[in-house]
């Protein structure tokens, strides 16, 4: 019989089972198989029996290394150290076979051969060393140009969707904007100094992609100013049924039901076989475009929307991020945008809570107060939700008193 | 102005004052120095050069509790 009897469970099932992949490698690799045990241990106690956190790093660094210490190391020794690496991927995710060769080789050399592609925030995930191998690893990720990600609070690996390298919708160049900011900002990936993490991500149009909207301190979201792109040659083929969409059974548009009437802004209209697009009530949504992209494409005065704090439910509940600057340039060498983030992050540093999100500040202090204080002017993008005060107080109000 | 040394110097001192009995993060030690010699004589990158200083001659170590902390090298209970 098993030793792992409850694990085994998750095995069974038409699904990719991470299981399955652990026990895998435990055919090689003695720090999987008391890897199994420990989880095994875990499922039957229902609690687990990992501690979390530690002075683990390589020197100079205070991100990249996350430490794991087993609670029972007398048991399975083999996990009694088992510290994740995170690599700093590279931009748009893109790969050499051989690159991705190295990191197997250098994780099976140094570590339990276990990975993870991708973490959350965007990095390559090692899973499982110890840690007299982690300067090791260091020297010679360096030596093969990769460095580490981020990890504690500092800023996290920003990340990017694959952009204009393989994306009609693109509005902004991602990959250079992502490799630029991150080489940018090295001391503030590398060495924590922020009252918590702070993620950014860019998508290369308003689809998001890469869910900056839910998942970065600062998403950088595509869009364009200007008009969209019509082709009214090709409307009409999706309206005959010969373009076709690959969402509906018959795989034709019908305009006015699937595009004009879901419109969120109802700046669109479709008589007479002509399709009319009031452009200055357009808020991008990309609905029209993702549904007919022969026809309808985005404009050519691309830059970006700049959002603030997205959040996943750590130490507060979970926030969406909201509209800070509506649209701003992304040209190299960025200037506009890394003035701007940097009033924020010193606003931030001096404002912010121990383990406070910058979405959480904004909450806790106002977003009119935040506004103010980073130097922006108030505009109605800004409103992320109905006002709940019904009472206005001008300033003037105030001077009189 | 505070010279970088005697910033160092101070951050160092203060991290020795808080083992075992404090975890500090780098805005308030940040916070901290600036109050102590006045805004007119250390700065935020007068700090961070110090820290900068103190992490790479490993006389201070990051540290993860919840967020990123500065502490003395040592070794750590779990390692053990």
């Amino acid at each position: 019989m098993s030793n792992t009897p409850l694990i085994d469970e998750l095995v069974k099932g038409p699904w990719p089972s991470f299981i399955k992949d652990i026990k895998r490698t435990a055919e090689k690799n003695e720090m999987c198989k008391d890897l199994l045990n420990l989880l095994e241990m875990s499922y039957r106690d229902k609690k687990t029996h990992w501690k979390h956190g530690g002075i683990v790093g390589v020197r100079g660094y205070g991100g990249g290394i996350i430490g794991r210490y087993s609670d029972s190391p007398e048991l399975y020794p083999g996990v009694s150290h088992f510290h994740t690496v995170r690599i700093n991927q590279p931009a748009g995710w893109f790969y050499s076979t051989s690159a991705l060769r190295y990191i197997c080789d250098l994780w099976e050399k140094h570590g339990s051969g276990l990975t993870n592609l991708h973490g959350s925030t965007g990095d390559m995930v090692m899973l499982g060393t110890t840690t007299e191998h982690l300067e090791d690893i260091f020297t010679d990720l360096s030596e093969h140009g990769w460095d580490l990600g981020g990890s504690g609070s500092d800023m996290r690996t920003p990340s990017c969707c694959l952009g204009k390298s393989r994306c009609e919708f693109a509005c902004i160049d991602t990959m250079a904007i992502c490799h630029d900011l991150t080489n940018e900002w090295q001391d503030e990936l590398h060495r924590p100094a922020f009252p918590y993490k702070f993620k950014i991500k860019i998508a290369g149009c308003p689809n998001d992609c890469v869910a900056s909207i839910a998942r970065s301190d600062c998403s950088i979201i595509g869009t364009w100013r200007d008009n969209i792109r019509q082709d009214d040659a090709a409307v009409a083929k999706y309206a005959s049924g010969e373009l076709v969409y690959g969402a509906r059974a018959d795989g034709k548009v019908d305009i006015k039901a699937d595009v004009v009437d879901k419109c969120p802004t109802g700046c669109m209209s479709y008589e007479g076989g002509k399709l009319s697009i009031d452009n200055k009530n357009c808020n991008r949504c990309m609905h029209c475009i993702n549904l007919m992209p022969q026809a309808l494409r985005v404009g050519v005065d691309g830059g970006a929307t700049i959002l603030l704090g997205a959040k996943a439910p750590i130490v507060q509940g979970a926030l969406l991020s909201s509209v800070l600057v509506p649209f701003i340039k992304m040209d190299p060498p960025y200037e506009e945008f890394k003035e701007l983030i940097g009033r924020i992050w010193e606003f931030w540093d001096e404002n912010g809570e121990a383990r406070e999100r910058i979405g959480e500040m904004i909450v806790r202090i106002g977003k009119g107060n935040f506004v103010e204080e980073v130097g922006c002017d108030p505009i109605p993008e800004m409103i992320c939700e109905p006002r709940s005060n019904p009472y206005i107080f001008y300033e003037e109000y105030f001077e009189e008193e | 102005m505070a010279t970088v040394e005697e910033v160092k110097d101070y951050i160092f001192k203060k991290v020795e004052s808080y083992a075992g009995k404090k975890q500090v993060k780098v805005p308030q030690m940040t916070q901290d120095v600036i109050e102590h010699f006045g805004e007119d004589n250390c700065s935020k990158k007068d700090v961070k050069e110090a820290l900068r200083e103190l992490i790479d001659d490993e006389k201070l170590v990051y540290g993860y509790f919840g967020g990123t902390t500065i502490e003395l090298p040592h070794k750590e209970g779990s390692a053990n």
